[in-house]
């Protein structure tokens, strides 16, 4: 077995307008995961930061089995429904993970989700979402009623259709081979509502190591806005992982359902936006 | 067993005491030299094993025939055609063409049966000026072959008319097809076959590097393949082949158990899957439709990789 090499960066930010930053970030190698709070009165920064303990245990190991992530998303749901149970508004969270497993002796990355934090992938100049949101809007946007560009503006776009410490909230999981070279990106949605697809994908291009990645990425969404927390972690691969060859895609799905991935129709008209001034 | 007649052309063809090969194409020579080559007496697996040796893209379009009194075992691959009569006096025609691998059939209750190139091909099965010579075991040059099953029952002899100059002979009504005779093309409608021997589930898969991959829940094997979205309890294991053709999709198969039996299904892709058996007798897979494997099978994707279904790990 391979030993995978990854850079990983990470910045998480309060913002421009909450008092509290009730994002937790973990970005230590098997382990990035990104958990975005919710609940009144320091509850959402108990709740995001249970998750992160729910995980850490983990870090520094080159031997997780799914399983164990499996186990570990279970430990984060009583966690934090015990944080929720002495809050009188409850509390809750997301989940975005990206743990490096080993199954059959080989590698592959465990994409988790719950809520609306987002696990996307970078590979040559093509974005992809790897997970799916557990939103209003998403749900809208999966009937066909608002387009996807719609998203981040939709009234009522912050509510989530599940949480970490529901225990009606079942995770997602993916499984994806490690591809060398490609990049990851978890982050908020803090970022992800004000960053629209061109402007990630633009800022994961740029190039930079993945920690200046991070940080760019949380400038420009505070710079556009930065009306919520704001997380990102970034992760490359630089060796160890698939050759990209064997990532190519030829016929690409032939059916829907086998399409893990969706590609993001991303505008490529170069944007006659002027770069706000900071002083 | 039948009776044979070589149809004259110039493919190079083999007769066996039972099985008949005619190769096509380009590389016709080279493959009915390995054909050759593997001894007097090859039988149906050994036949085929030459004929791919070189790789399911390099294969000649080619026609294995054999019938053992009214028991067809046919193979046809690329433009080679079968056509076969049954006591029904239905005729089936069946080609290879937009097959993976070949085409395979096998019949009961057939008569006769044609095979060979399509150029060669009888519009009936009474063929006046076609010349025909009777096979021979070993090499030689064919278009086609025709084989005429014994008949199940004796036919009463027909005293033989007296010879008149002037009046047409009367035909013997049996050796004369009408001319609206029913032409099936199918080949999944065809007679059913024998209950198969049933040698154990496998264990394990052998990949084309010869890592051994234990069967457990679910294998999705490719390229370089990734789930769909799956709740935690039904995680897959992703099995990458690695270097391998392109033409080995990303996610080419998805091979799983129930604990008794293993399963193997194409993921709707684009190069395709044959399953062949532990008897040499293979399937192109149809995209999205489960088909048992038991050991000694093996799984050949689109541009040769070769997934092999074994015993224990």
């Amino acid at each position: 077995m391979t030993g995978i090499v990854v850079m990983a960066g990470a910045r998480s930010d309060v913002g421009r307008v909450r008092k509290l930053n009730e994002d937790a970030v973990l970005a230590q190698y098997p382990v990035f995961l990104v958990a975005d709070g919710m609940g009144g009165h320091e509850a959402g920064d108990l709740a995001s930061a249970a998750v992160v303990d729910a995980f850490r245990h983990l870090v520094g190991r080159d031997d997780v089995q799914p399983e164990e992530v499996v186990t570990a998303v279970e430990s984060a749901h009583t966690a934090v429904s015990q944080v929720a149970g002495r809050h009188a508004r409850g509390a809750g969270s997301t989940l975005a993970a990206l743990v490096a497993v080993v199954q059959n002796g080989s590698h592959a990355w465990l994409v988790v989700n719950i809520g609306d934090s987002r696990v996307y992938r970078l590979v040559g100049s093509s974005l992809e979402q790897l997970t799916v949101d557990h939103s209003v809007v998403q749900e809208l946007v999966d009937a066909g009623k608002i387009s996807r560009s719609e998203m981040s503006t939709y009234p009522g776009r912050n509510v989530i259709t599940r949480a970490v410490g529901d225990s009606q909230s079942p995770a997602d999981y993916w499984l994806s081979p490690i591809v060398t070279g490609e990049r990851m990106l978890l982050c908020s949605d803090g970022l992800s509502n004000d960053l629209s697809d061109e402007a990630v994908l633009a800022g994961l291009s740029l190039g930079g190591s993945a920690e200046q990645t991070a940080h760019a990425l949380v400038d420009q969404a505070l710079a556009r806005g930065g009306r919520d927390n704001i997380s990102a972690v970034v992760v490359d691969v630089r060796s160890g992982g698939l050759a990209p060859r064997a990532d190519e895609v030829t016929g690409g799905f032939a059916t829907s359902e086998q399409a893990a991935v969706q590609p993001i129709e991303v505008d490529t008209i170069t944007s006659r936006r002027e770069r706000p001034i900071r002083g | 067993m039948a009776e044979r007649t070589w149809f004259e052309g110039p493919l190079p063809a083999i007769a066996t005491d039972t099985l008949a090969v005619i190769v096509g194409g380009d590389a016709a020579v080279a493959a009915a030299r390995r054909v050759l080559s593997t001894g007097t007496m090859p039988g149906t697996p050994e036949i085929l094993d030459a004929l791919i040796a070189d790789g399911i893209a390099a294969v000649p379009a080619f026609a294995v025939v054999a019938l053992d009194d009214d028991r067809l075992t046919a193979f046809v691959r690329g433009e080679f055609v079968l056509r076969f009569e049954d006591r029904s006096r239905r005729v089936w025609r069946v080609d290879g063409v937009g097959a993976h691998t070949w085409r395979e059939v096998e019949a009961a209750s057939v008569v006769r049966a044609w095979a060979g190139a399509p150029d060669a091909e009888p519009k009936l099965f009474d063929l006046g000026p076609t010349p025909e010579r009777p096979v021979r075991v070993g090499p030689t040059t064919a278009a086609g072959i025709m084989l005429r099953g014994r008949p199940a029952v004796t036919r009463p002899s027909i005293p033989a008319a007296p010879p008149a100059a002037s009046a047409p002979a009367p035909r013997p009504t049996a050796a004369e097809p009408p001319d609206d005779e029913t032409v099936v093309t199918s080949s999944s409608a065809l007679a059913p076959k024998p209950a198969p021997r049933t040698p154990r589930a496998p264990r394990a898969i052998e990949l084309p590097g010869g890592d051994i991959v234990p069967i457990h829940g679910t294998l999705l094997v490719g390229r370089g393949p990734r789930s769909s979205r799956v709740e935690g309890d039904d995680l897959p294991t992703l099995v990458a082949l690695g270097d391998v053709s392109r033409d080995v999709s990303r996610a080419h198969v998805k091979i799983w158990t129930d604990g008794t039996r293993v399963q193997i299904e194409d993921l709707a892709t684009p190069g395709g899957t044959a399953v062949i058996d532990a008897d040499g007798v293979a399937r192109l897979l149809v995209p999205d439709r489960a088909v048992e494997v038991r050991e000694g099978a093996s799984a050949e994707l689109a541009g040769g990789a070769r997934i092999r279904f074994v015993g224990d790990a």
